[in-house]
C-alpha cells in the first residue's frame, strides 16, 4: 500500500546536498573502479562499505548504490577500449564493442553502452518499484529443477554464440565445461580434476579466465601483428594526432533508439535473470545478447555493430534493481552485491525483511528514488569517463598492447590478491590466442563455464531432494514440465533455423556458382 | 700495573662474568615467563579469504585497535585460495615467534576435514582465542507441522526430512539429529540465497540458518525450531525471531557453535599465545571505539580467551569430523 507521508519523507532525506553528494561521490568512484580490470562491482562495494559507518541512512545508500550503478556500466569502458572487460558481467560486451573500437567508433560504442545501461537499469528499477513483491513470489516457484530446465534452456538458446561451424562451437563448450569441473565438488565438497594441485581446488576464478581469453588473447593477436608491421613509427605519429582530435562518430538520437529491440530483450532477460538468486549479471548479459543474436540475425550481432553492445549491457544493467527484490522482499540478498547493501541497511540498524515496508517504509522510498537518481547521475558522470576512455582506446597499438597486457596481468591479481590468478590468466591468453587463431569462438567456452556447474548443482540437488529418483525430481512441477518443453522447442527451432540458413547458403553459393559459370562461358 | 688497578680489573672481571652468568640463568626463566619483550614488531595478520568478506571485515575492523592494545600495528594479507588452507600451510611455514597470526573459520577446518589428502592438519593450529561465534538454527515454515521439535521429530521418525543450507550450518543441524537418532537428507548449498529461496518456495522442508538469516524469515514465513548450538541469542535477536528460541541443551543435546578463532603455529610458545589473546580480549571488551564499529556491523563479539579457546578447538575438529562424515 503506498503511503504518501513517507514518500514525502524520503524526498526530505534524499533530495539534499549531503545525499546528493554521496550520491555522486559512489556513482564517480563505482565507474572509475568498474574501468579498472579485476576490481568488481562486489569488491568496489565492500571497499566503500567502511565509510558507510560513518554516514546517514540515506548517505549510505546513496554511496553504495551509486558506486554499485557505476561500477555496473563502468566495466564496459574497458570492454569497448580494450577488449578488457572491467567486470565479467561485461564481458559479452567485448564481441561487438572493441570491434567497433577497432574501426574508430569508440565513442560511439560507450555511448550505445551507457544509453542501453541506463535505459534497461530505469526501466528495470521501474518494474521493481511497481512489481517487487509479485516479482519476489515468482522467483520462489523456481527451485532446484526449475533451475536446471532454465539452465538447459539457457545453453539452448544459446547455441547461437558457437558461431558458422557447430564442430567448434561444440569445441570450445567441451574445454568449458571441462575448466567448470575443476575445483570441489559442489556437494560433496572433495576436490576433483585438480591435477593434485592445491591452489586449484577453488576452481578457476571467472575474472582471470574471461581477462585471458578475451584481453590478453586479442593484445598477443595483435603484438604478433605489430611485429610484422612495417613504417610503425609513421603509423604511431598518425593515430596520436587523431587521439587529439575530434572527428570520432557520436551518437545520435535515432540510432539510439534503433536498438530497441536488443534493449527490450536485454531488460526482460535481464530483470528476470537479477531476480533469481545465484544467477548474476554476467549470465543475463550473455543470454541477453544470445537472445537478440538469434532473433535478430539481419542485425549481424558480432561484427561490430551497436546492437550487441545495446543487448549485452541492457542485460547486465536490468540486473541491477531487480537483484535487491529477494532482499526487499524476504530479506535475501539474490547476489553478493545485494548482500553488501543488505549490509549497509544493518549498519543503519535496519534488517533487510517484509517488515521493511511497515516499520521503514520511508527508507524503502528514499531507497527507491535513489535506484532511479543513480541512473540520471550515471548518464551524466558516465559521459564524461566513456568520453576520456574513447580517446585511450584510440591510443596506437605499440602503445596500447603493452599496457593493456599490464592491466590485465594487475586485474586477474587484484580481483583476489591471488598470484596463482595471473598464471591462470597468461595460460587462458595462450588458450585464447590460439582459439582465434584457429577460428574456435571464446563464448560457448565462457557460456559453459558459468552455466555448467550452475546446472549441475540445482540437477544433482533435485535429485538429492527427491531421494535418487530423476525423473520425479528434475520433472516434479508444472513449471519444470513447461521448461522443459520450452528447452525441447528452441532446440527444434535452432536446428530448423540453421537447417534453412545453410540451405539458403547452398542456394546462394548455387546461384554465385551459376554466375561465375555464365562469365565464364561468355 | 699498580695494585688498585689489578684489583679493578679483577673486580670487573668478577662482576661481568657474574652479570654474563646470571644473564644466562635468567634468560630461560624470561622465556617461560612470556616472552616480556613480545611484541617487538608488527604481526602479519593472515586472513585466509579475500577482500570484502566477512573475515576481511572483522579483520579490518579489529586492526583499528591493534597499535593501542599491542604497541605494533598488524599488517593484514589475503591469502585466498585452495578452501582457505593455502593461507593456513602459509601460516605453518613460518617461524613460531608469535609474528605471525591467522583469522580462521569454520571453512578452513571443514576442507581440511573433507580432503582425501589435505594440504594442513586441521588440528595443526594453536587457537589464541574465540572472537566470536555463530549459531546454525533449524527454521521451519509456520504452517508446517515440523515447526516445534517434537513435531519435526515425529516426522523424521516417518521419513527422512529435507534440510537446506550451507555446509557449516547443516554440519550444526547434523549434529544434532546424530544425538537424536533421526536421518535427514542433507542439501548442501553454496549460497545463503539460494537455500532461503528454495525453503520459502516449498522446495525443501526446512532451512539451516544463521540468526541474522532467520531475522529476514520469522515471524512471518518461518519458526525457529531449534537453536542447535551452545550459546543462547542475544536477548534482542530472541526476541525479534519470537521469544524462547529452543537450544539445543533444553532438549539433553551437546550444542556445535561454529567460532571464529585467531590461532598461530602449533610450535609457538603457550606465554606469547596468552599474551596475545589477553590483549585481544582488551580490545575486544573494554575499548570503545572497536567493539561499537562490530556492533554496527551487525557482527557480536562472544570472546573465548587462551587455553580454554585451543582446548575447545581440539574438542571442535573432532564434532565437526563426525558432523562431516553425516552430511556424505
Amino acid at each position: 500500500m503506498f503511503q504518501p507521508d513517507a514518500f514525502i519523507e524520503a524526498l526530505y532525506l534524499v533530495l539534499n546536498w549531503n545525499t546528493l553528494m554521496w550520491l555522486t561521490i559512489g556513482v564517480f568512484v563505482g565507474v572509475g573502479l568498474g574501468a579498472i580490470p579485476g576490481l568488481t562491482t562486489s569488491t568496489g562495494v565492500a571497499l566503500m562499505l567502511p565509510l558507510t559507518f560513518t554516514l546517514d541512512i540515506t548517505g549510505a545508500l546513496g554511496l553504495v548504490i551509486g558506486l554499485y550503478k557505476g561500477a555496473l556500466f563502468g566495466g564496459s569502458i574497458s570492454a569497448i577500449s580494450f577488449a578488457t572487460p572491467g567486470a565479467p558481467d561485461s564481458a559479452a560486451t567485448v564481441f561487438d564493442g572493441y570491434r567497433m573500437t577497432q574501426k574508430g567508433q569508440g565513442r560511439k560504442a560507450l555511448l550505445t553502452s551507457l544509453y542501453s545501461s541506463v535505459t534497461a537499469d530505469s526501466l528495470s528499477d521501474v518494474l521493481v518499484i511497481l512489481i517487487a513483491p509479485m516479482m519476489a513470489l515468482a522467483a520462489l516457484q523456481f527451485g532446484p529443477a526449475e533451475r536446471t530446465w532454465l539452465m538447459v534452456v539457457a545453453i539452448a538458446l544459446l547455441g547461437a554464440l558457437s558461431g558458422k561451424h557447430v564442430a567448434k562451437g561444440l569445441f570450445a563448450a567441451a574445454i568449458g565445461l571441462y575448466i567448470g569441473t575443476i575445483g570441489s565438488d559442489p556437494m560433496g565438497g572433495a576436490s576433483r580434476n585438480t591435477f593434485g594441485l592445491a591452489w586449484l581446488r577453488d576452481g578457476i576464478s571467472l575474472v582471470p579466465l574471461i581477462i585471458g581469453l578475451f584481453a590478453m588473447s586479442r593484445m598477443l593477436e595483435q603484438a604478433v601483428e605489430l611485429i610484422h608491421e612495417s613504417r610503425l613509427g609513421h603509423k604511431v605519429e598518425r593515430k596520436m594526432n587523431d587521439l587529439f582530435s575530434n572527428k570520432e562518430d557520436t551518437l545520435t538520437f535515432r540510432e539510439y533508439l534503433s536498438n530497441w529491440r536488443e534493449m527490450s530483450i536485454g531488460l526482460g532477460v535481464g530483470s528476470f535473470v537479477g531476480m533469481l538468486p545465484g544467477l548474476g549479471a554476467t549470465v543475463a548479459s550473455f543470454l541477453a545478447y544470445g537472445i537478440a543474436k538469434r532473433l535478430l540475425p539481419h542485425k549481424r550481432l558480432g561484427t561490430g555493430v551497436m546492437g550487441g553492445v545495446a543487448a549485452a549491457e541492457s542485460g547486465n544493467n536490468a540486473t541491477a534493481g531487480p537483484t535487491l527484490v529477494p532482499l526487499l522482499a524476504f530479506g535475501i540478498p539474490g547476489s553478493a552485491t545485494a548482500a553488501l547493501i543488505g549490509g549497509a541497511l544493518l549498519l543503519q540498524g535496519i534488517t533487510p525483511s517484509p517488515r521493511m515496508f511497515e516499520l521503514h517504509a520511508d527508507v524503502i522510498y528514499a531507497l527507491f528514488t535513489i535506484l532511479i537518481l543513480a541512473n540520471l547521475f550515471n548518464l551524466v558522470i558516465g559521459r564524461g569517463f566513456a568520453f576520456f576512455y574513447a580517446k585511450l582506446g584510440g591510443l596506437p597499438k605499440p602503445v596500447l598492447v603493452p599496457t593493456i597486457m599490464v592491466l590485465a596481468v594487475i586485474g586477474s591479481f587484484a580481483t583476489q590478491g591471488n598470484p596463482y590468478d595471473v598464471g591462470v590468466m597468461l595460460f587462458f591468453g595462450f588458450v585464447g590466442f590460439f582459439m582465434r587463431r584457429f577460428g574456435i569462438p571464446e563464448a560457448p567456452l565462457i557460456i559453459t563455464f558459468l552455466i555448467a556447474p550452475m546446472l549441475e548443482e540445482s540437477m544433482r540437488r533435485a535429485v538429492l531432494i527427491s531421494g535418487g529418483d530423476w525423473l520425479g525430481g528434475l520433472l516434479n512441477s508444472p513449471l519444470s514440465l513447461i521448461l522443459m518443453g520450452l528447452a525441447v522447442l528452441v532446440l527444434v527451432l535452432s536446428y530448423r533455423m540453421r537447417f534453412s540458413e545453410r540451405l539458403e547458403a547452398m542456394a546462394h553459393e548455387q546461384d554465385s556458382q551459376g554466375a561465375a559459370d555464365d562469365d565464364a562461358t561468355r | 700495573m699498580p695494585a688498585y688497578a689489578t684489583r679493578f680489573s679483577s673486580l670487573l672481571r668478577s662482576g661481568l662474568l657474574a652479570l654474563a652468568a646470571s644473564c644466562l640463568a635468567l634468560s630461560p626463566m624470561a622465556q617461560a615467563d612470556g616472552h616480556g619483550d613480545w611484541p617487538e614488531r608488527d604481526i602479519d595478520f593472515i586472513i585466509p579469504f579475500g577482500a570484502g568478506g566477512g573475515s576481511d571485515a572483522w579483520a579490518r575492523t579489529i586492526s583499528t585497535g591493534a597499535q593501542e592494545h599491542f604497541g605494533v600495528g598488524w599488517n593484514l594479507q589475503n591469502r585466498p585460495g585452495a578452501g582457505a588452507t593455502l593461507a593456513w600451510e602459509y601460516l605453518l611455514d613460518q617461524p613460531a615467534d608469535g609474528y605471525t597470526a591467522m583469522l580462521s573459520s569454520p571453512t578452513p577446518v571443514m576442507t581440511a576435514l573433507m580432503e582425501d589428502d589435505p594440504l594442513v592438519d586441521p588440528l595443526d593450529f594453536k587457537a589464541a582465542a574465540y572472537i566470536s561465534a555463530f549459531r546454525s538454527l533449524i527454521v521451519a515454515s509456520n504452517d508446517s507441522p515440523m515447526a516445534d521439535w517434537d513435531g519435526l521429530k515425529a516426522a523424521a521418525e516417518d521419513s527422512p526430512v529435507v534440510i537446506a543450507g550451507t555446509n557449516a550450518l547443516l554440519a550444526g543441524v547434523a549434529n544434532i539429529f546424530d544425538q537424536a537418532g533421526l536421518e535427514a537428507v542433507y542439501v548442501p548449498y553454496s549460497s545463503t540465497g539460494e537455500a532461503v529461496s528454495d525453503f520459502l518456495g516449498g522446495h525443501v522442508d526446512l532451512l539451516a540458518a544463521t540468526a541474522s538469516t532467520a531475522l529476514g524469515i520469522v515471524p512471518e514465513r518461518g519458526t525457529v525450531v531449534m537453536n542447535t548450538s551452545d550459546i543462547a541469542l542475544p536477548e534482542d535477536v530472541e526476541e525479534q525471531l519470537g521469544g524462547n528460541v529452543p537450544i539445543a541443551a533444553d532438549f539433553d543435546f551437546e550444542g556445535m557453535r561454529f567460532p571464529r578463532p585467531i590461532g598461530f603455529h602449533p610450535d609457538t610458545p603457550d606465554a606469547v599465545v596468552a599474551e596475545f589473546s589477553r590483549r585481544l580480549e582488551t580490545l575486544l571488551t573494554e575499548d570503545e571505539s572497536v567493539p561499537a564499529m562490530l556492533d554496527r556491523m551487525g557482527e557480536e563479539v562472544i570472546f573465548m580467551g587462551f587455553p580454554e579457546a585451543n582446548e575447545d578447538y581440539v574438542r571442535l575438529v573432532e564434532r565437526m569430523r563426525t558432523a562431516i562424515e553425516l552430511l556424505d
